[in-house]
């Protein structure tokens, strides 16, 4: 029985080792089994994570490969010796060409000239660039640079470079921004400009008014009559300033000068001619001589009788360096004409002032019927500045002003 | 120091502005010689002339006087600037030493430089200016 029992005991024993391995390996395959379901699942989730990422990268590439190409920035980029590996449209636009992407002979900057601020020639080698790149400065930052375009225009830029380094400190590379400011620098020339003629203008114009104080107030005449002159002749001149004040003191419309004159005689003045636009030294000259023939008329001339007339009749002839500037005055219907016995302020101006600011020989005539007087200039000499060739088209197609 | 009889050259591009220094010059006996209104012509009346001193403008007409100051300097006449230019006019270095007068013009001041550069003159630039008229006596220009 001893037998039964060792093996009905060596049997439980071999059933329970049995049982337990059973167990265990259950037990094993169900661990197994977790453990390949939770690495599933890492692994599910990392690649879900780097899928985002990824997508992440490319949408953070995208976003800075359209701020790159879209920015009003110009940027480039160059590797460790200067050649050019990247650049936007902006940069191409600014340089005024695309320069071939790692071509060695075109290192540092994409432009086809620099040029510095005060006009001298800066070399490519020399530049801002190279200097960050060799490692002599260790960024440029807001470096004010002249870039010429193969056609010969100019831009002004700011730039700002930055080096690239790796780990162990070399420079690789850089990073090169620049941005146009030409037209900042043209507004702040332009200002500057404006100033100095205000400037000058403004000194000028005080000692034109000391010479007409002075001329008015000498001689014999009485106190009171020298004062209502010398009024009215200042009253010219700032009635051309008004006019050069309209036209951004670049000049002054002669229409206007005659109009503002005459504003008070419109029934007795008629002015025929195209609008045009005087220089500001001529406009005051003019005013002062369109003045000092309606003072006389007035006192003297047709302009002393309500049957008195006056005709105006200015013209451009001819074109190019050639064309004139003509200038009629003539007088009818006043009393008989008697040639004046002085020389005063007033002839001074129409015979003197007006030879010498419009380089030409005016022709005053005292003849019995009315007054005339004439100025044939070169129309160069007279004329504004700006856009004169363009003006003078412009003149002859704008309606004739007439005051009548 | 007597200014009758002075001959002055007065170089100014404005007619209306000559007429005043004209004025102050003549007031006092100068004789004027101009005014001239382009450098040209300015510059012609410099070699040419029997000049005591001349006034001269900065911006003649868009061009600048200093061909004509060359002029003046070259034949040891006194020459003073009377312009409506700003800080922003640069003055060449051999005339960084001439009197610079503002516009609006002042009477006394102007009359004042000019005596004082009388002043200055020397026997040595008399005698300059008479054989100026020697030349000009014998080889009148063209």
């Amino acid at each position: 029985m001893i037998i039964q029992v060792t093996e009905a005991a060596q049997f439980s024993e071999k059933m329970l080792a049995m049982n337990e391995a059973l167990l265990l390996g259950s037990l094993r395959q169900h661990e197994l089994t977790d453990a390949a379901e939770l690495l599933n699942l890492q692994l599910r989730e990392e690649i879900t994570e780097r899928k985002k990422v990824e997508a992440a990268l490319r949408e953070s590439e995208e976003r800075f490969r359209v701020l790159f190409e879209l920015g009003p920035v110009a940027i480039y980029s160059c590797n460790a010796s200067g050649v050019i590996l990247e650049f936007n449209k902006r940069a191409a636009e600014l340089w005024g060409r695309a320069p071939a992407v790692g071509d060695a002979d075109e290192r540092f900057c994409g432009s086809f000239k620099l040029v510095r601020p005060d006009g001298s020639f800066l070399p490519h080698e020399l530049s801002p660039i190279a200097e960050v790149i060799s490692g002599k400065i260790s960024t440029a930052l807001d470096a004010e640079v002249l870039i010429e375009r193969p056609d010969g225009s100019r831009v002004t830029v700011i730039a700002k470079f930055r080096p690239l380094k790796n780990k162990r400190g070399e420079i690789t590379g850089s990073i090169n921004c620049f941005y146009d400011i030409t037209e900042r620098k043209q507004a702040e020339e332009r200002r500057q400009f404006l100033m100095n003629e205000l400037a000058h203008r403004g000194k000028n114009l005080l000692a034109v008014i000391q010479a007409i104080v002075s001329r008015s107030l000498s001689g014999t005449r009485p106190i009171a009559e020298s004062r209502d002159l010398l009024m009215r002749r200042i009253q010219a001149l700032a009635r051309c300033q008004s006019a050069l004040m309209t036209e951004g003191f670049e000049g002054a419309s002669m229409a206007e000068i005659i109009h503002l004159e005459f504003e008070a005689f419109s029934e007795q003045v008629e002015a025929v001619g195209p609008d045009m636009k005087l220089n500001p030294r001529v406009a005051q000259t003019f005013a002062l001589v369109v003045h000092e023939l309606a003072t006389n008329a007035t006192k003297y001339g047709a302009l002393s009788r309500p049957e008195g007339r006056v005709a105006i009749h200015w013209s451009i002839e001819g074109a190019g360096a050639v064309a004139r500037f003509k200038f009629q005055w003539q007088e009818r219907g006043g009393p008989p004409v008697v040639p004046p016995a002085h020389q005063g302020f007033g002839r001074a101006v129409l015979e003197k002032a007006a030879a010498q600011d419009f380089s030409a020989i005016p022709r005053i005539r005292f003849a019995p019927e009315g007054v005339s007087y004439e100025i044939d200039a070169p129309l160069s000499v007279v004329i504004a500045d700006s856009g004169g060739g363009q003006f003078m088209i412009e003149a002859q197609q704008r309606p004739q002003l007439r005051m009548s | 120091m007597t200014f009758v009889g002075r001959r002055v050259l007065v170089v100014e591009d404005e007619f209306l502005v000559s007429l005043l220094t004209i004025d102050v010059l003549e007031s006092v006996g100068c004789e004027i010689v101009g005014p001239a209104s382009r450098i040209a012509e300015a510059t012609q009346l410099a070699q040419s002339e029997l000049l005591d001193a001349a006034v001269l403008d900065v911006n003649v007409g868009g061009e600048l006087i200093w061909p004509v100051a060359e002029e003046l300097q070259r034949r040891g006449a006194p020459f003073l600037f009377l312009s409506a230019t700003n800080q922003l006019t640069v003055f060449p270095p051999p005339f960084a030493a001439v009197p610079r007068l503002n516009k609006p013009m002042e009477k006394n001041l102007l009359l004042r430089h000019l005596s004082a550069m009388w002043g200055a003159v020397n026997k040595q630039q008399h005698n300059k200016h008479d054989q100026d008229a020697a030349r000009r006596a014998g080889n009148p220009p063209a």
